[in-house]
């Protein structure tokens, strides 16, 4: 413990600590996090009531941990000792840090994972958190099921309707957009997020667990400090905020897409194929994608699916298609190839 | 970055027992690998591995809150 820097392991002893290695076994009814994180931190109460969750994520492998920091993990683990501290008094405040649970608890048992880990052959078959994405949809794929947005828009940050929270500390608003939502409830920077929807905050995951639970239209209750007092705000979620969560970068993100990445035009790609608005570039494939086996081609750009204009984002395409059609779908796409247009069916994998 | 880094070695730190793991013989079964790291008190006295059940029961005993880290 001695090791452990920046005051954590001082922290620490007053937890009982636990490492996990993978989701085999996991109680997803209990566990609810961004599964695709690198690294995550979980706070509970032996009865399984949850304090609070630590670890955000929002970009790739190179910048998967800037919005992770040792003063963020000590704030986070010092409120949820608070919380400790005051429990059971504060068991109902706690009730929404628990969401509802998925078809299937167990990441072995989910459907679409099933079978690739059957196997208890460590650690070839470890189940990384990102597959339980996986699990809980693929699973609804293969069931003919549209995906709903909370299950494509994961993890909201409040980004999304103008509140930036601080990375030393993911209660704390660093700034405030102009005209947004947040701005309009009347949340200022520098104030510190206490309770949203009367759920105590410890962390910013925690904020993006509320919204990742929250309808899209919620009125939520937002509870500040500020400069000793307490206030209580209140943010009209409206309009398409969730829709602003980017998740391309999502390791998890590969299920939702059909053997390729994309990337937007640029005018003159735009011009040259005859498009006013949307459309995007098919980047080079992999040699097993069965988009490339479907006849597509890297540069390939794609206008329309199923009569549905293509839109102008990866993100907003990939919605499209797990929200309006179904796996093994057929499936026709208008591309502009090397100057000239041309149609390619392909079923949705 | 700089800061990025600080994180991750730091969450490295705090993470001995997985150090640990990754210098057993490649043959230890997930369970001697866990005795093995619990075992090893000068390493890291108070850290379970892989073992949320031994977590929940200690924490009912001690009365503490559970910290368990996904990774």
């Amino acid at each position: 413990m001695a090791r452990l820097e920046g005051g954590i392991g001082d922290l620490a002893k007053d937890f009982v600590c636990v490492r996990v290695i993978q989701m085999r076994g996991i109680d997803t009814s209990v566990f609810q996090f961004d599964y695709d994180l690198t690294w995550c931190g979980f706070f509970l109460n032996a009865d399984l009531t949850v304090y609070g969750r630590y670890g955000s994520r929002n970009a790739g492998r190179d910048k998967s941990d800037q919005l992770m920091s040792v003063d963020g993990l000590k704030a986070a683990l010092t409120k949820a000792l608070a919380l400790h501290k005051n429990y059971p008094a504060n068991k109902a405040t706690l009730k929404a840090k628990t969401g509802k649970p998925y078809a299937q608890k167990l990441p072995e048992t989910m459907p679409a994972i099933a079978d690739q880990f059957k196997q208890d052959d460590l650690p070839k078959k470890c189940i990384h958190c990102h597959h339980v994405w996986r699990g809980i949809r693929r699973t609804m794929m293969n069931a003919k099921q549209v995906l709903p947005d909370t299950l494509i828009y994961l993890y909201p940050f409040p980004d999304s309707f103008g509140m930036q929270m601080e990375t030393a500390d993911g209660t704390k608003v660093r700034q405030v957009v102009k005209d947004s939502i947040a701005d309009k409830a009347g949340v200022k920077a520098g104030d510190e997020v206490e309770a949203v929807s009367g759920t105590p905050i410890v962390s910013l995951a925690d904020i993006q667990f509320i919204l990742q639970n929250c309808a899209d239209n919620e009125n939520l209750k937002v509870e500040v400090a500020r400069g000793g007092e307490k206030k209580s705000l209140t943010a009209n979620l409206c309009g398409d905020w969730r829709k602003s969560t980017d998740f391309t970068w999502r390791d998890s993100c590969y299920d939702l897409r059909i053997g390729f990445q994309s990337e937007a035009l640029t005018a003159d790609e735009r011009k040259q194929a005859g498009l006013k608005d949307g459309g995007l570039k098919i980047k080079p494939m992999y040699a097993q994608s069965p988009a490339k086996k479907a006849g597509f081609q890297d540069g390939d750009i794609l206008l329309s699916v199923g009569g549905q204009p293509i839109p102008a984002t990866e993100r907003e395409f990939l919605a499209l298609l797990r929200q309006k059609f179904l796996v093994g779908q057929k499936l026709k796409f208008a591309l502009h190839r090397g100057g000239k247009k041309t149609d390619l069916t392909m079923d949705l994998p | 970055m700089q800061r990025s880094r600080l994180f991750a070695s730091t969450a490295l730190a705090a993470l001995l027992a997985t150090f640990a793991a990754s210098r057993l013989p490649a043959g230890d079964t997930p369970a001697e690998k866990r005795d093995k790291i619990n075992d090893n008190t000068e390493i890291n006295p108070s850290w379970i591995y892989d073992d949320l059940p031994s977590a929940i029961a200690k924490a009912r005993r001690e009365n503490k809150p559970i910290f368990a880290v996904f990774r």
